[in-house]
């Protein structure tokens, strides 16, 4: 009997020495089909049709994570008028967007909606995600697993996010709840960051479509987690390319799908004129450029290296803008403004950046190596989150016939400067105290009920805001924890 | 500015269809819509087979243009364009439009 014992612990060891490949390989490509906003809308329709309403939450650990659940209770305590009758505009979110921290809410909410945030609160916000972590991470089996190709310091994260938060969720969970309930829920998209490219990475179906991959059989902790990766702390979270594959070579095969063969490689309509004119569009020159290499048409692109999406884009504004501008992306919003469907868009920018106290200015020495590589890996997600922000209003404004509404939820829009100093010097970690929690969770309600262009957006819309907690109180909560 | 205004000349009220998205109208014909500017595919689909059929379908390179003075593109399924409309300049015809 000692053959076949051996012979079971080397199948065990060969297993364990092969990385999990975590994505499926697609049988159909479809684009009625999969978790693509317009199978939600087959599936559901929300009532406050006319307007586009958009959410973005920014990364920043827990304290994003927070402060986007304030946001959605602020959300669910507007009533507005809707042609079924008066209901929270929190079901009439059309897209949340969503970075590191910021995606463990979303991605949460994709899954339980409005009736799960309680639990959620418990079970991860008040939760001591990074004492269990680094319990985890400490423990002996654990050490000999990362000793393994088939282990990295990422999945000690996405394993507990899967065990604890999501409770082994996919992407068809979600379509599945939606189906079960009947109820309109918003479409999420999860951002992470491409290590080869340095783009935004979106988990959409049309962005696996081009690996060759079933978004809808994703476990919501592998996205998560990978637009959380941040770097140092984790390792990337690695995805397997299935491109090309004979979905794609049927796809072609029906022109009716929008794929296209060039030079014996099948590719998306859309990303074969993106890929077009440099000089025309430089914008989208890019995005065709990057999409491009997902198609593995070298050959050399068999995995994806995720790593946090606040490396490319801190407020989760890049997939939303390109929606705006772009009618060959889906949910294309320039698309409903074209056809007159919607009159109104609605952006609620939530944004969790932190600016801790250092003591650089005052002090005639350098900074020590860990603050330079902090900061340096800090500035430009800070540079870039701006320029976005720049680029939504500018972007959002420009439609002369279209009514538009920005509310940033942002420490830097505290009136008191004691308030602000304290929310800013909140650590960027997997752990608060129960009191910083709450008053994150207070601040991201506060703020966005207190917003006068959020006021005037109720009051335009017929609705009302139920009561609810100040700014002030908020401030108060903070205070008295300490920080 | 990345975008510009199109008009898309083909049979009246027909939804207008870009760059194999198939599945969301960019506009309908005859009215002014933004896309944006590079290279773009407008196609008038069947939508009651799936997938959709494509029965008319032309590439063209947008320009900068405004909603006063929209690039003009020429969609027509076979056989129905009408005698009287000339060819437009800047578009290419890869299926379908042919007069």
């Amino acid at each position: 009997m000692r053959l076949p014992r051996a012979g079971v612990l080397l199948a065990i060891l060969a297993g364990a020495c092969v990385p999990p490949e975590r994505t499926t390989q697609i049988d159909i490509i479809d684009q009625r089909q999969g978790y693509r906003y317009p199978r939600l809308e087959q599936m559901a329709r929300k009532h406050l049709s006319d307007a586009f309403v958009v959410v973005s939450f920014s990364g920043g650990g827990t304290r994003a994570a927070a402060l986007s659940m304030g946001a959605l209770q602020a959300l669910q305590a507007t009533i507005v008028e809707t042609p079924a009758g008066a209901e929270p505009l929190a079901d009439n979110i059309d897209l949340i967007s969503s970075v590191s921290g910021g995606s463990v809410t979303a991605a949460y909410y994709a899954l339980e909606g409005q009736e799960g945030l309680p639990k959620f609160e418990k079970s991860f916000l008040k939760h001591d995600v990074q004492g269990a972590l680094l319990g985890t991470f400490l423990a002996p089996w654990t050490l000999a697993r990362l000793a393994t190709p088939s282990y990295a310091r990422i999945d000690i994260l996405r394993d507990y996010l899967d065990a604890h938060v999501y409770e082994g969720a996919t992407y068809q969970s979600v379509l599945d709840k939606i189906a079960e309930g009947k109820r309109w829920r918003p479409y999420v998209v999860i951002n992470a960051g491409d290590m080869t490219t340095g783009a935004v990475f979106s988990f959409t179906q049309d962005q696996f479509d081009l690996m060759c991959s079933d978004l809808s059989k994703l476990a919501l902790a592998d996205a998560v987690t990978a637009s959380a990766a941040f770097p140092l702390a984790f390792t990337a979270l690695t995805l397997k390319n299935h491109s090309p594959c004979p979905a794609q070579a049927e796809a072609v095969k029906q022109e009716g799908k929008g794929w296209i063969s060039v030079d014996g490689h099948p590719r998306p309509v859309y990303v074969n004129n993106d890929a077009k004119e440099q000089d025309l569009n430089p914008a989208r020159f890019r995005r065709g450029r990057n999409a491009l290499t997902y198609l593995n048409e070298n050959g050399r692109t068999l995995y994806v290296q995720l790593e946090d999406g606040g490396v490319s884009d801190n407020v989760g504004l890049t997939e939303p803008l390109t929606l705006v501008t772009s009618t060959n992306r889906s949910p294309s919003i320039r698309s409903r403004i074209n056809r007159h469907e919607i009159n109104r868009l609605i952006f609620i920018v939530v944004n969790a950046r932190s600016e801790p106290d250092t003591s650089y200015s005052t002090s005639s020495t350098p900074p020590g190596i860990i603050d330079t590589i902090l900061t340096t890996m800090g500035s430009p997600i800070d540079s870039t989150s701006f320029l976005l922000l720049d680029d939504l209003e500018a972007t959002v404004q420009r439609p002369s016939d279209l009514k538009k509404t920005i509310v940033p939820v942002d420490f830097d829009y505290l009136a008191d400067p004691e308030c602000q100093r304290r929310f800013r010097n909140l650590s960027t970690s997997w752990q608060l105290k129960d009191g910083q929690i709450d008053a994150l969770v207070a601040l991201g309600d506060a703020m966005i009920r207190e917003s006068p262009s959020f006021r005037r957006l109720v009051d335009e819309l017929g609705g009302r805001i139920e009561a609810g907690p100040t700014i002030k109180q908020a401030c108060d909560i903070l205070q008295a924890v300490g920080s | 500015m990345a975008d510009s205004w199109v008009v898309v000349a083909g049979p009246s009220d027909q939804d207008v269809y870009t760059d194999g998205n198939y599945i969301e109208p960019a506009g309908k014909t005859n009215e002014p819509f933004e896309v944006e500017v590079g290279a773009q595919t407008f196609a008038l689909l069947d939508q009651s087979t799936n997938p959709p059929t494509v029965i008319a379908k032309t590439d063209a390179t947008i320009t900068p243009h405004t909603k006063s003075d929209p690039q003009k593109v020429e969609l027509w399924p076979p056989g129905k364009r009408p005698a009287s409309t000339p060819k437009p300049r800047r578009t290419r015809t890869t299926a379908g439009g042919r007069p």
